[in-house]
């Protein structure tokens, strides 16, 4: 062992020790101590799943879906919006660049393959069920939708970019998924006003239970297990979309780098 | 219940195995001489110090009857999780030995035996 290394490990000791001390002594600041919850997290602990108080309340045990998709829906949706532009520029930047099959057989060993067959199916079911279960327990929409482009990762890592493009996961079909779970989004906040302009009732914007004033409400049971209303929708939308978004940006990223740089350039053919 | 106590004791035994078998991976980590052997010493960890202990908590889960229908919640999951490691384990494993080798990005020596390089030679490549 060499002695630099012995002294970066006792630095970063140092380090650790000093900062405890410091916070132990109120040297960076007070740390806040609180007994009580504060007003706002009070009402949303009581107003989450609340059937006595139906006009406050998503109707859902999970309170995180129900922040992130009811009480401040219209924020996470343009958070959505903003990943889809970002995957959209990396799109655009590769713009031309085909994804070429046939160059090579591929792929990794046959142990590889066999373990990654068995296990894609078992990812996807995971997705789902995490998607399924958002507004019940933690999870949701997007973190299911990341879980099954974990599947397209491994297939494409394991396989190579040959195989998915042989089962027809080629860029344009995910973007056309993507933009399908986004518009979905899109219309499940607009669907409740849709549907109030024609029978002529109050309703709002990424409505999900009946309101002050509005009297219109998504389902919030299904056979006696509640579905969030809207939440359930979303949550769908968003792990389609997600699932779709990462896995377009994980094969545009493994393009080849060649063949990229030859069309930025302006010699590649479309 | 005797079979609630039998899984409790044998689920404990598993957890002490899988410590064992941690500390083990651990020492062959820091000590063996090269990138393949330390491979092993790994796997010794991801398998006998993780699919075993996740046994062994499987089949604590189910000798708690204070945990109700949920021990078999927690149970169901560990064994899942156990059974997906030992899947994921070894294939991993293999994937970085083979892509190790391949790329010679390691030092083979000192090396006992080679199979892959008989296997070659058999083969005339």
């Amino acid at each position: 062992m060499k002695v630099t290394d012995l002294v970066v490990a006792a630095s970063i000791v140092a380090l650790a020790l000093l900062l405890s001390y410091a916070m132990f002594l109120g040297g960076i600041g007070p740390v806040p101590v609180r007994s009580e919850l504060r007003t706002l997290a009070l009402n949303y602990i009581l107003l989450t799943y609340n059937p006595v108080k139906v006009v406050y309340s998503a109707l859902a045990p999970e309170g995180v879906t129900a922040i992130v998709w009811d009480y401040r829906g219209l924020d996470t949706y343009f958070e959505t919006a903003v990943m889809f532009l970002a995957i959209i520029s990396v799109v655009a930047l590769t713009h031309g660049c085909k994804v070429r099959i046939g160059l090579g057989k591929g792929g990794m060993s046959l142990i590889v393959k066999t373990t990654t067959r068995v296990l894609m199916p078992l990812i996807v079911l995971a997705g789902i069920s995490i998607t399924m279960h958002g507004w019940l327990t933690p999870g949701g929409g997007f973190q299911g939708g990341a879980t099954i482009a974990v599947a397209t990762v491994l297939a494409l890592v394991t396989y190579s970019i040959d195989t998915l493009a042989k089962h027809g996961i080629r860029k344009r079909v995910l973007l056309a998924m993507r933009s399908t779970g986004l518009i979905g989004i899109a219309l499940t906040a607009v669907a409740l006003l849709i549907i109030g302009l024609a029978i002529g009732v109050n309703a709002y914007i990424f409505q999900n239970q009946k309101r002050i004033g509005s009297p219109l409400a998504f389902p919030a049971y299904f056979s006696g297990t509640p579905t969030g209303g809207s939440l359930l929708f979303y949550n769908l939308f968003e792990a389609f979309a997600v699932s779709a978004g990462l896995s377009l940006a994980i094969i545009v990223t493994s393009l080849r780098e060649k063949e990229v740089k030859e069309t930025l350039r302006g010699e590649g053919v479309e | 219940m005797l079979w609630e106590t039998v899984c409790s004791v044998v689920g404990l035994i598993l957890v002490a195995v899988g410590a064992f078998c941690d500390i083990a991976a651990a020492i062959g980590i820091n000590r063996f001489p090269n990138f393949f052997v330390r491979l092993h010493a790994a796997t010794v960890g991801a398998i006998g110090g993780a699919v075993v202990p996740t046994f062994g908590a499987g089949l604590i889960a189910l000798g708690s009857p204070e945990l109700g229908n949920y021990r078999f919640f927690v149970a169901g999951v560990s064994f899942t999780t156990g059974l997906m490691i030992m899947i994921l384990g070894q294939a991993g494993a293999h994937a970085l030995a083979r892509a190790t080798l391949k790329a010679k990005a390691a030092p083979l020596e000192p090396c006992v035996h080679n199979a892959l390089r008989e296997r070659e030679e058999v083969r005339g490549e």
